[in-house]
């Protein structure tokens, strides 16, 4: 195929895959034109990963960068498709669009009392300490004793090893110097991770677990169910899980020591409080199979309210829809057929938005690879006819790869002074400013 | 219907155990061998071999260049009969006019693990009677083979640790966990080195990385500065010495020249040789220490020692090490395994002359190279080179000197590859002429008989039907000598040369032939081993059948002038001076790797130059910045990547990458790396005397960030 001219929207792990793939595939004289709404790209790479977890984060440096500074493709960050360029627009200019948006919206519980002060979107958390600069503005108040996270996937331990780890650790990565401020003057002194059903159910993995054992100064406790006896029958993972918390309990608590309780069998019923929260009711669950076999907590009626200012739901992300595009608002997902949106002729998605919230960064891999096949079976062998790319559409402050790399080598700058990966730019305005401190030096949509 | 048959990969020494399941002819999975009797599982290199096998990328018919060799290339396909005809009658004409030694050849590294193209190119070799024979070993290991001749008096004659029951291994130049050992054989599992730390041993790793391999349950790195571990050798016999003397009660019996090696070694104490090094005395003292204190020791050096300028003597004073401390032939010690054979060919030094100068070259001539690499370009250029027959190798990226390489094979009158792809040599060829991989030939273990800790030979038959007109190079080598009217090794019939036949006059040396092999569990046959200590019966090969503890062709060659005149120089060298040593990583390993996909993925894809925060911080760099690294010898432009597991002062390159030309290579040449070669020396003076080893580690770089590429 000859003339291939694409536009991916969105340069987190999902989109930076589809390039990836599309550079060996589609041909090569394929023009990628890579569109991002926020000033950097990575995505949840950037403002998702924990800052403690470095080695997550390489991805970025050792395959994405790299398809970025291909020839053949240009990014075009600061540019947000659907305010600043219509779909209809982008899709006259290109053979094909890929969206690779992710998720901008989460799972609520549903619980009256959830919009009160003090409650909180896990990825609100998650976005701020990491320096998302569309979070910068929340302000979390850190003076309870008490933290309580609803939900015990990953990014549930992610909140809970930020809110216990010592400031020192943390100072020596890229998390922002506001959180840092704000942790270092945090009162938490316990954070309960609340899961619906038992610990055998529960959704966080082994080598998350087993990192909160790895906290100075934090002991791990198990409440609200006993730990299974046996551990027949369980699939290899589960018991690893099953193990490594048995263990983590066991070891001798420390009262000067931190605590991270584990509270199972737990739904929450109701934010309490009347300005701000200032606790949160939870009902006891038990544990039945339903027809298909799977264990489903049901209410045992009796229940209870833990003291606490800050509470996190975590219980899961949520696509949002595109303006001009269709939504399965069940699933959260745009719906589509192995990547090509239904109803459309030349849209494509990929990551989050395309199969839902699942998965890791590398499970992006395939599902780019099945869209980006998809994609160049529709648009067959042969030359394509010219396109014109979006260049007129264009809007003026955009940011290219040049500008891109001025923050980056900035950040970079910044944290080897203090022995730090980086400290981030979370100003929006100062991105900016620093990404075109210097005339562009790569004319974009040529 | 699915079919398992027991096979084993050729791409490293272990030849680690592997089953494929036919479908239908073809092989629809390659898996390791877990029930193998030997034992060793493969790594994704050889898994990932069934990429190469269905490459669509792969020559399946002769190809003839249409147009000179200056021009893009344009190739034809060709019939086999024509080629053949024609490539006998061009290499007939040369050999008249010319004599043999216009015609040359050179052996990429793949020909070790193709039993049958080694007889042959022997066969052919003997027969044309050349000494212009060039290979890949002149790039990686060579030095052991010329250094056991010096030492004992054989090439063949190369002892090997025994790390299954040694109480201390020190490891220099080598990172096993990647390359799965070097000239040592050993089942493919890396619990055998934990197991040495497990059993109250140690194991110490001397390279100027923190290797992969070296692991809290392994053993620590000791980070050396690259290019000085001759010093840090010597300063380890000279400590020995002080400290307990030459102790070995096999020395009165075995030893000569004694005084001669105390005497070279006394001038570098440990005291002397730490700055050079970089490691500090006490450091050094300790390694002595805990050699002289083990119950047993073995010193083993690798590709990292052997291409760093001083290959050759540092092959010498670590067999020294380990016969001065009784540890030569002994067990937890070094000696030579049994093997398929066990023979020992005796070699004299004989001289060339060449238009270009003379050169020591051994008598018989050393299979499969004489001369060192990186004069092959001279040689033609002076016009005493006229043919080059190239099997499975690639020159043109493997030596130094890209450029002075291209421009030395336009000039040939005949250029042959014999390769699975048209690589960045082949581009440049008159004619490629496809052979067959490793899957589609019968084959046993033979390269790896004699280094194995576990003595044994497994037969292969093919797995695969050939594709096209691939053939084997058996088959083309005794083609080719039919056409020149000389007596191939065996005469094709019907067309045919039947690999059996020719596996068979191996397998006899044990009384096996292919047809018992068949028949056996994994078609496998293990052998008893020898006692460790009948290396003294059996391979000490000088005429008095002493061990040479000084051999005089080292002072003789310069080889120990030299050496102190380094240690000079190095003594001199600014401390902020960058070296530049290779870096071995699972994604590539000779060009038959360069198309592979997969293993061409982001940072992959360009090889990088690797660097420590420490030096990148102190020059202004970052990760991903785009550097020019440059020396006198040439520059590349590539993007930097920040790896705290090398000292300051080293940075680290992939070698075997810049495929940009070889258009025959899809993916290579669409992501080709830059070639780690244009920095590497070039010429009559680049190479080390006796072991003819080229220097391609521990080269003298700067590193400046590029703005614009």
């Amino acid at each position: 195929m000859t003339g291939l001219r694409i536009a991916v929207v969105g340069a987190g792990p999902a989109g930076m895959y589809a390039i990836g793939y599309l550079l060996d595939h589609g041909g090569p004289d394929v023009v990628i034109d890579l569109y991002e709404r926020l000033a950097t790209p990575w995505g949840l790479v950037r403002s998702g990963v924990a800052p403690d977890h470095p080695e997550k984060k390489l991805v970025a440096d050792r395959l994405f960068d790299f398809s970025l500074h291909d020839s053949r493709v240009r990014f075009l960050g600061n540019v947000e498709i659907g305010t600043d360029i219509s779909h209809a627009d982008l899709s006259a200019s290109y053979h094909a669009v890929i969206y690779a948006v992710g998720a901008g919206d989460d799972l609520k519980m549903n619980i009256p009392g959830e919009d009160l002060p003090g409650c909180f979107a896990a990825r609100s958390f998650v976005a701020f300490y990491n320096g998302h600069p569309d979070y910068q503005h929340l302000d979390f108040d850190l003076s309870s004793e008490r933290a309580v996270i609803v939900g015990n996937g990953n990014v549930a331990l992610d909140i809970a090893r930020i809110l216990c780890t010592p400031i020192e650790e943390l100072a020596r990565t890229d998390i922002t110097d506001r959180a840092l401020e704000k942790l270092a003057a945090s009162a938490i002194r316990e954070v309960v991770v609340l899961g619906r059903r038992g610990p055998a159910e529960a959704a966080y993995n082994n080598p998350e677990l087993e990192e909160l054992g790895h906290i100075p100064g934090v002991d791990i406790a198990v409440g609200g169910a006993a730990m299974p006896d046996s551990t027949k029958g369980c699939s290899w993972e589960t018991k690893r899980k099953l193990e490594m918390l048995a263990h983590l309990a066991a070891r001798p608590a420390n009262p000067a020591n931190k605590r991270i309780l584990f509270r199972f069998l737990a739904s929450p019923l109701e934010v309490v409080g009347t300005d701000s929260v200032n606790g949160l009711k939870i009902g006891e669950n038990a544990l039945q199979a339903d027809a298909s076999g799977a264990l489903r907590p049901l209410p045992t009626g009796r229940d209870e309210i833990i003291g606490t200012g800050l509470i996190f739901r975590a219980i899961g992300y949520r696509g949002t829809p595109f303006p001009g595009l269709p939504f399965d608002d069940r699933s959260g997902t745009i719906p589509n057929d192995a990547g090509r949106v239904l109803g459309e002729t030349n849209t494509y998605v990929t990551g989050w938005i395309k199969r839902g919230c699942r998965g890791i960064i590398g499970t992006n891999r395939r599902c780019a690879q099945q869209t980006v096949d998809r994609l160049l079976a529709d648009l067959g062998t042969g030359s394509l006819p010219p396109l014109p790319g979006a260049a007129a559409l264009l809007p003026g402050k955009r940011i290219d790869l040049a500008g891109w790399k001025r923050i980056d080598r900035h950040e970079r700058d910044m944290g080897r002074r203090q022995n730090r990966p980086r400290v981030k730019i979370v100003d929006r305005e100062a991105q900016l400013g620093l990404a075109m401190s210097e005339p562009a030096t790569v004319e974009a949509c040529t | 219907m699915t079919e398992r048959r027991y096979s084993f990969c050729r791409i490293c020494e272990p030849h680690c155990p592997l089953v494929a399941e036919i479908e239908g002819g073809q092989i629809a999975a390659l898996l390791p061998d877990h029930d193998h009797p030997v034992g060793g599982t493969a790594c994704h290199k050889g898994l990932t071999f069934l990429d190469v096998h269905r490459d669509p990328d792969r020559v399946d018919w002769p190809l003839r260049r249409t147009n000179a060799k200056t021009e893009p290339a344009r190739f034809e396909r060709a019939d086999w009969t024509m080629s053949i005809a024609d490539i006998g009658a061009r290499l007939t004409a040369i050999r008249n006019e010319h004599g043999p030694n216009a015609i040359a050849t050179y052996v990429g590294n793949p020909a070790a693990f193709n039993t049958t193209l080694g007889m042959s190119l022997a066969h052919l070799l003997g027969t044309l009677d050349t000494r212009m024979t060039f290979s890949a070993s002149t790039q990686d290991c060579t030095n052991k083979g010329t250094g056991a001749w010096a030492v004992y008096g054989s090439y063949g004659s190369q002892p090997i640790p025994d790390i299954y029951n040694t109480h201390y291994l020190l490891c220099l130049g080598a990172n096993p966990r990647v390359s799965h050992w070097t000239l040592v054989a050993t089942p493919s599992d890396p619990d055998i080195l934990r197991q040495i730390k497990r059993r109250g041993g140690k194991v110490l790793f001397v390279n100027p990385r923190k290797i992969e391999t070296s692991t809290e349950e392994t053993g620590e790195t000791l980070r050396i500065i690259p290019g000085t571990d001759v010093y840090f050798l010597a300063a380890l016999l000279n400590e020995i010495d002080s400290r307990t003397g030459f102790a070995n009660p096999m020395i009165e019996q075995f030893g000569k020249n004694l005084d001669a090696l105390r005497e070279f070694v006394s001038r570098y104490p440990a005291e002397r040789v730490a700055p050079v090094v970089g490691v500090n005395a006490d450091a050094i003292r300790q390694v002595a220490a805990d050699i002289i204190a083990a119950p047993s020791a073995a010193v083993y050096i690798s590709i990292g020692v052997n291409q760093s300028r001083q290959g050759q003597l540092c092959y010498w004073l670590a067999e020294m090490i380990n016969f001065v401390t009784g540890n030569l032939g002994k067990r937890g010690g070094t000696s030579k395994p049994a093997g398929l054979f066990d023979k020992y060919n005796i070699q004299s030094l004989a001289n060339l002359d060449t238009s270009i100068g003379s050169f020591d070259i051994f008598d018989p001539p050393l299979f499969p190279a004489s001369l060192p690499a990186t004069i092959l370009p001279e040689l033609i250029e002076a016009g005493d080179i006229k043919a080059l027959l190239v099997f499975s190798g690639n020159p043109l990226l493997t030596v130094g000197g890209e450029d002075k390489l291209r421009a030395a094979f336009e000039k040939l009158d005949l250029l042959v590859t014999l390769d699975l792809f048209r690589n960045a040599t082949g581009e440049l060829a008159d004619y490629v002429l496809p052979t067959t991989d490793w899957l589609e030939r019968e084959d046993i273990i033979s390269f790896s008989s004699g280094m194995q800790t576990i003595p044994y030979v497994q037969y292969t038959e093919a797995l695969a039907k050939r594709s096209g007109e691939r053939r084997t190079e058996a088959w083309i080598i005794a083609h080719m000598m039919q056409a020149m009217d000389l007596p191939p090794l065996i005469e094709p019939a019907d067309g045919e040369v039947p690999q059996d036949m020719l596996l068979d006059r191996i397998l006899a040396g044990r009384g096996l032939s292919a047809e018992q092999m068949k028949a056996l569990p994994h078609q496998t046959m293990r052998f008893d081993n020898v006692p460790p200590e009948s290396f003294y019966e059996r391979c000490l090969h000088h005429p008095d059948g002493k061990i040479d503890c000084y051999p005089d062709i080292f002072v003789r060659t310069g080889l120990i002038k030299r050496c102190d005149d380094i240690f000079t120089g190095l003594a001199a060298e600014a401390p902020d001076s960058l070296k530049l040593v290779t870096l071995r990583t699972p994604y590539m390993h000779n060009s038959w790797m360069a198309n592979v996909e997969r293993l061409r993925s982001g940072k992959h894809a360009i090889n990088p130059l690797h660097m420590c925060e420490a030096d990148a911080a102190s020059r202004g760099l970052h990760n991903g910045d785009l550097v020019r690294v440059h020396n006198e010898n040439g520059e590349v432009v590539t993007r930097l990547e920040i790896n705290n597991e090398l000292r300051t002062g080293v940075v680290a390159m992939s070698h075997g990458y810049g495929h940009a030309t070889a258009t025959g290579l899809r993916t290579g040449s669409a992501k080709p790396g830059v070639n780690y070669n244009r920095l590497v020396p070039t010429g009559l003076d680049a190479f080390e005397p006796v072991s003819n080893m080229s220097w391609m580690s521990g080269l003298p770089v700067a590193v400046e960030r590029c703005t614009t590429p």
